[in-house]
C-alpha cells in the first residue's frame, strides 16, 4: 500500500537504508506512482507464503530500526509479523501501521482509498458550485499526505528513542489523518452551530474569509488556458489597476474597498476577463506579479515538468534509473536541508535486486545459503540483473 | 537547549523550544510540533498574526482572540508580541534565539537578514539552531519574489487544472480546503524533524528551505513521468473527473461509488445486486465473462456500459446512509460526501476518541477540536491548552531570556 512505502521513501532519500520486502507474484500494481514511491530503496524479494520466509523476515527486522506496514488490520499478524512478535526480536523497534480506518473500531475492516477518504473527511465536499454535485479534489491528497505525517511520526519516535532507548507502536489511519484537514469547519459547528452543508456553499473560487475579489481563474489567449488572480488587499488592487493601464472601467469607486470589490465581484470579474483574454497566461502572470498582484498560470502536469522555470531552478525533478525501464523523472522531497539534503543516490530497484546485499552483507548468510533459498523458492532474483547487489 | 533527561518524557518533543515567527505559512507546522510536546512561542506583531484577523469568527464578530481559523492551527502555543521594527525588541528576539532549538519563519526571502536575524546571524552563537523557512516559491530561483495565495499555488502546482466541472461554463475550481498551506505544513514538518534527526547525531543545526509552490507540485500525480521519459497524458486528471463520479441519492446527498476492482469477484457481486434491483443491462454477463477471461478488469472505472447510470437509478430510491454500506459489503469503497463538520457523528472516529473537548476558560465553556493524526503507544499527541490570546504570555519573556543563559 502507498502509505508505508511513500513514508519510507522520504527516509530513504535522506540517507536511511530502506528495504522493501516484496514478492513479484501476484504482480504489484505497477503504475508510475508506485515506482515513484520506491525511489532510493533496496528490494528484497521474499515469498511470505513459504514456511522458511518468516524466520528470514525476522532476521531482517532484527537488524532494523523501523518497521512499517500498511495492510488491512490483522493481515500482518497472520503473516507472523505483528508488533508484539517483532518487538520480541527487536525490543526498541519503531513500528508504524498505516491502515484505512485504524487498528480498532467498527469500521477497521472497511476499504479506503484517496478519493473515498477525501469524500469521508469533507475535503471533497468543499469543491464545487451551489446546486451542482461536489467536484471533489482533483488530486489524491488523502493518499499523498498521510505518508508525510507517517515519516514525521517515525522521526519523532526516533527522537524519543534517542532520549529513552525505547521503541513504540504508531497506529495511523488514512481517514483519521484526513479528518484533521478540515479543522476550522469543525470549530464553526461547535462554536457557531454552523454546518458547511448550507445553501450557496461552497461557491466555486469565491472566498469570503477574508473577502477577496477579484479571486478566480480568468481565461487567457488560447483554448482552455487560464491565469488565476487573487486580490485581497487594497495595494494589490491598486497594482492590478495599474497593470490594466488604469482602465476607466476599473476606476469606479465602488471597487475601492475590499468589501466593495467582494460585493460587486461578478461584475468586476466579468470586466477583468475581457482584459485577460488578450494575454498569454504565463506572460499575464508575470505582468501582474511585476505589479505586486498574486497571480499565476494554471499549469498542467506537463507544464510543471517542462515549463515551470522555478521548479527547474529548484531541481524538483530528478532522473531516477531503473534497470528494466530506463530513467524516469521523479520529484525529490520538498524541504531543502541546506547541510544534509535529499540525495537521490540510488535508482528504483527491481524486485529482489538487493537480495544479495541484504542477505549476505547485512545478515551474513553464505552464498550457498542464499542459493539454497532461491532454489527453495523463498527468494527470487530478478531475471535481468541476476545476483548483482544493489550497492 | 535540550534538557537532560532524568525523567520519562510525557511527549516525544517536550525537550524542544520553538520560536514561530510566522503566520499562514508556519502555523500548521508549529501546531504539529506543539501538539507533540514542543514548547512553541508564537512571536506575533503587536496587532497579532494575520490569521487572527481572518474569519470565521466566534459569533461572526471580528476579534483577534476569536478567529476560528486561528484557533484551528494554534493549539498548545504561547503568544508573545514583539515589534521587530524596533531595535529593543529585536534584541529580545536574539536572546530568545540563543535558547531556541527551532525557529519557524515565513517572511520574504532575505527579510530576516536585513534585520540581523537571518540564519547565519542567529546560528553563529547557537550552532544547534534549526531554522525552517516557508516561503511561496522558496529562498532561491527566478520566481522567489513572486507573491502567492492558496489559489495561485493550486494553479501553479498543477492541481487546479483538474478541478471543477467538464462543462466549460465554469472555470477551473479550487476546493475551499487550503491544500497549499496543509502541504507546506506537512513538508516543513518533515524537513524540521529530519534536521532534528541530523542534529541528534551531529549536534549541528541547519536551515530548511520549503517552497509552498513545490509542496503543491508534489501532490500532482500527473507530472510523475512514466518510462521512458515522456509525458503520459492518461495519468493527468481532466477537468471534472471527480464530479463525474459522484452519484446523487434520494436525500439529495452524494456519494462516490469508487470502483477499485483489483478483485473481479467484486464485479460479479455488484452485477448480481444490480440484477436484484432490476436495473442490470442484458449485455453485462457476457461482457463480464469476456473481461475476466481477458484479464481486462481495470483498476478504476467500470468498462461495463451503463453501470454508473444503473447505480444512479438505484441511488434515486435510497438514502446515502442506506446505499454506502451495501457497497462496503460488496467490497466496494462507496463513501458519502460528508460535510466536514458531519464527522463528529462518525462512528469510527467516535470509537477512536478522535474529537477533543478543549476548555476556553474566558468563554466558560469547551469547544470541539479535531484530534490526533497518529496514535502513539507512548509519549504521543495531546492538546494541553487552547490557542493563546494575543500577547497572553508576554509576562514570561523576562523569565525566558533571563535565567541560566541570560
Amino acid at each position: 500500500m502507498v502509505a508505508g512505502s511513500a513514508a519510507t521513501r522520504i527516509l530513504a532519500g535522506f540517507g536511511a537504508e530502506s528495504i522493501r520486502l516484496e514478492w513479484p507474484d501476484p504482480p504489484a500494481f505497477d503504475s508510475g506512482r508506485e515506482i515513484h514511491w520506491n525511489c532510493d530503496k533496496l528490494s528484497l524479494s521474499l515469498n511470505m507464503r513459504h514456511p522458511k520466509a518468516l524466520d528470514l523476515a525476522k532476521r531482517v527486522v532484527a537488524s532494523s530500526d523501523i518497521f512499517t506496514e500498511s495492510m488491512r488490520p490483522g493481515t500482518i499478524g497472520n503473516l507472523g509479523l505483528d508488533y508484539e512478535t517483532v518487538r520480541a526480536v527487536k525490543p526498541n523497534i519503531i513500528y508504524l501501521s498505516m491502515s484505512g480506518w485504524g487498528q480498532d473500531g467498527p469500521h477497521r475492516d472497511w476499504g479506503s482509498y484517496g478519493a473515498s477518504s477525501a469524500a469521508h473527511s469533507g475535503l471533497a465536499f468543499l469543491g464545487g458550485m451551489p446546486d451542482l454535485p461536489p467536484c471533489g479534489l482533483p488530486v489524491a491528497y488523502a493518499d499523498e499526505s498521510p505518508p508525510w505525517l507517517a515519516a514525521s511520526a517515525i522521526l519523532m519516535a526516533l527522537h524519543h528513542r534517542r532520549r529513552t532507548g525505547e521503541g513504540m507502536h504508531i497506529d495511523m489511519a488514512q481517514t483519521q489523518v484526513a479528518a484533521t484537514f478540515t479543522r476550522h469547519f469543525h470549530l464553526d459547528r461547535s462554536v457557531n452551530g454552523r454546518s458547511a452543508r448550507r445553501e450557496g456553499f461552497p461557491a466555486g473560487n469565491t472566498r469570503e474569509y477574508p473577502p477577496s475579489a477579484p479571486h478566480n481563474a480568468f481565461p487567457c489567449r488560447g483554448n482552455d488556458t487560464w491565469c488565476v488572480i487573487a486580490v485581497t488587499r487594497d495595494e494589490e488592487w491598486e497594482g492590478l489597476k495599474e497593470a490594466m493601464g488604469n482602465a476607466s472601467s476599473a476606476a469606479d469607486p465602488k471597487y475601492d474597498s475590499a468589501e466593495g470589490r467582494f460585493k460587486h465581484r461578478r461584475e468586476l470579474e466579468g470586466l477583468l476577463a475581457e482584459w485577460t483574454r488578450t494575454f498569454e497566461r504565463f506572460h499575464l502572470a508575470a505582468v501582474l506579479q511585476d505589479h505586486g498582484v498574486p497571480a499565476g498560470p494554471v499549469e498542467s502536469a506537463f507544464d510543471l515538468a517542462e515549463f515551470d522555470v522555478q521548479l527547474a531552478h529548484r531541481g524538483t525533478f530528478h532522473l531516477y534509473p531503473n534497470p528494466d525501464r530506463g530513467p524516469g523523472r521523479h520529484k525529490i522531497s520538498v524541504p531543502r536541508l541546506l547541510k544534509t539534503p535529499h540525495q537521490p543516490k540510488r535508482g528504483i530497484p527491481n524486485i529482489g535486486q538487493d537480495n544479495a546485499y541484504v542477505l549476505h552483507t547485512l545478515l551474513g548468510l553464505s552464498n550457498a545459503d542464499i542459493d539454497a533459498l532461491a532454489a527453495d523458492g523463498v527468494i527470487r532474483f530478478p531475471e535481468r540483473s541476476g545476483v548483482a547487489g544493489g550497492v | 537547549m535540550t534538557k537532560s533527561t532524568s525523567t520519562v518524557p510525557e511527549q516525544c518533543l517536550d525537550d524542544l523550544l520553538v520560536l514561530e515567527l510566522g503566520d499562514e505559512g508556519t502555523q500548521y507546522c508549529g501546531q504539529l510540533l506543539a501538539d507533540m510536546g514542543a514548547r512553541v512561542l508564537k512571536i506575533e506583531p503587536p496587532k497579532g498574526a494575520g490569521a487572527r484577523h481572518r474569519g470565521p469568527f466566534k459569533d461572526d464578530k471580528p476579534d483577534p482572540n476569536c478567529s476560528l481559523y486561528f484557533w484551528a492551527y494554534n493549539t498548545n502555543k504561547e503568544s508573545l508580541t514583539l515589534d521587530l521594527s524596533a531595535e529593543a525588541d529585536r534584541r529580545k528576539l536574539k536572546r530568545l534565539a540563543q535558547k531556541a532549538d527551532i525557529i519557524l519563519e515565513d517572511f520574504s526571502p532575505g527579510y530576516l537578514e536585513t534585520l540581523g536575524l537571518g540564519y547565519d546571524q542567529l546560528s553563529a552563537t547557537n550552532p544547534g539552531l534549526i531554522m525552517t523557512s516557508v516561503t511561496p516559491f522558496g529562498q532561491t530561483g527566478p520566481l522567489k519574489d513572486w507573491k502567492g495565495s492558496d489559489l495561485v499555488y493550486w494553479a501553479m502546482g498543477g492541481i487546479l487544472a483538474g478541478g471543477g466541472y467538464s462543462d466549460a461554463s465554469t472555470p477551473p475550481l479550487a476546493a475551499q480546503a487550503e491544500l497549499s498551506y496543509l502541504a507546506a505544513g506537512h513538508w516543513s514538518f518533515v524537513g524540521t524533524l529530519m534536521a532534528l534527526a541530523g542534529r541528534d547525531i551531529s549536534g549541528e543545526g541547519q536551515q530548511v528551505d520549503t517552497s509552498i509552490h513545490e509542496a503543491c507540485s508534489y501532490v500532482n500525480r500527473g507530472s510523475i513521468t512514466s518510462f521512458p521519459i515522456q509525458f503520459d497524458a492518461k495519468v493527468a486528471p481532466s477537468r471534472g473527473s471527480a464530479a463525474n463520479t459522484s452519484i446523487r441519492c434520494k436525500d439529495g446527498k452524494y456519494f462516490i461509488p469508487q470502483m477499485t476492482f483489483t478483485n473481479p469477484t467484486h464485479w460479479g457481486r455488484l452485477v448480481e445486486w444490480l440484477k436484484e434491483e432490476g436495473v442490470a443491462r442484458p449485455s453485462w454477463d457476457e461482457d463480464l465473462k469476456r473481461l475476466t477471461e481477458e484479464k481486462a478488469v481495470t483498476q478504476f472505472m467500470a468498462p461495463l456500459e451503463g453501470i454508473m447510470e444503473a447505480i444512479g437509478e438505484v441511488a434515486a430510491r435510497m438514502t446515502v446512509e442506506e446505499i454506502c454500506p451495501i457497497g462496503q459489503k460488496m467490497g466496494l469503497t462507496w463513501m458519502v460526501f460528508n460535510a466536514p463538520d458531519e464527522l463528529v457523528e462518525d462512528e469510527q472516529l467516535k470509537y477512536r476518541g478522535f474529537f477533543q473537548e478543549v476548555q476556553h476558560p474566558e468563554h466558560n465553556t469547551s469547544y470541539t477540536y479535531a484530534g490526533e493524526p497518529y496514535r502513539f503507544s507512548k509519549a504521543g499527541w495531546k492538546i494541553r491548552r487552547r490557542p493563546p490570546l494575543l500577547g497572553e504570555d508576554n509576562s514570561r519573556l523576562n523569565e525566558l531570556i533571563g535565567g541560566r543563559h541570560g
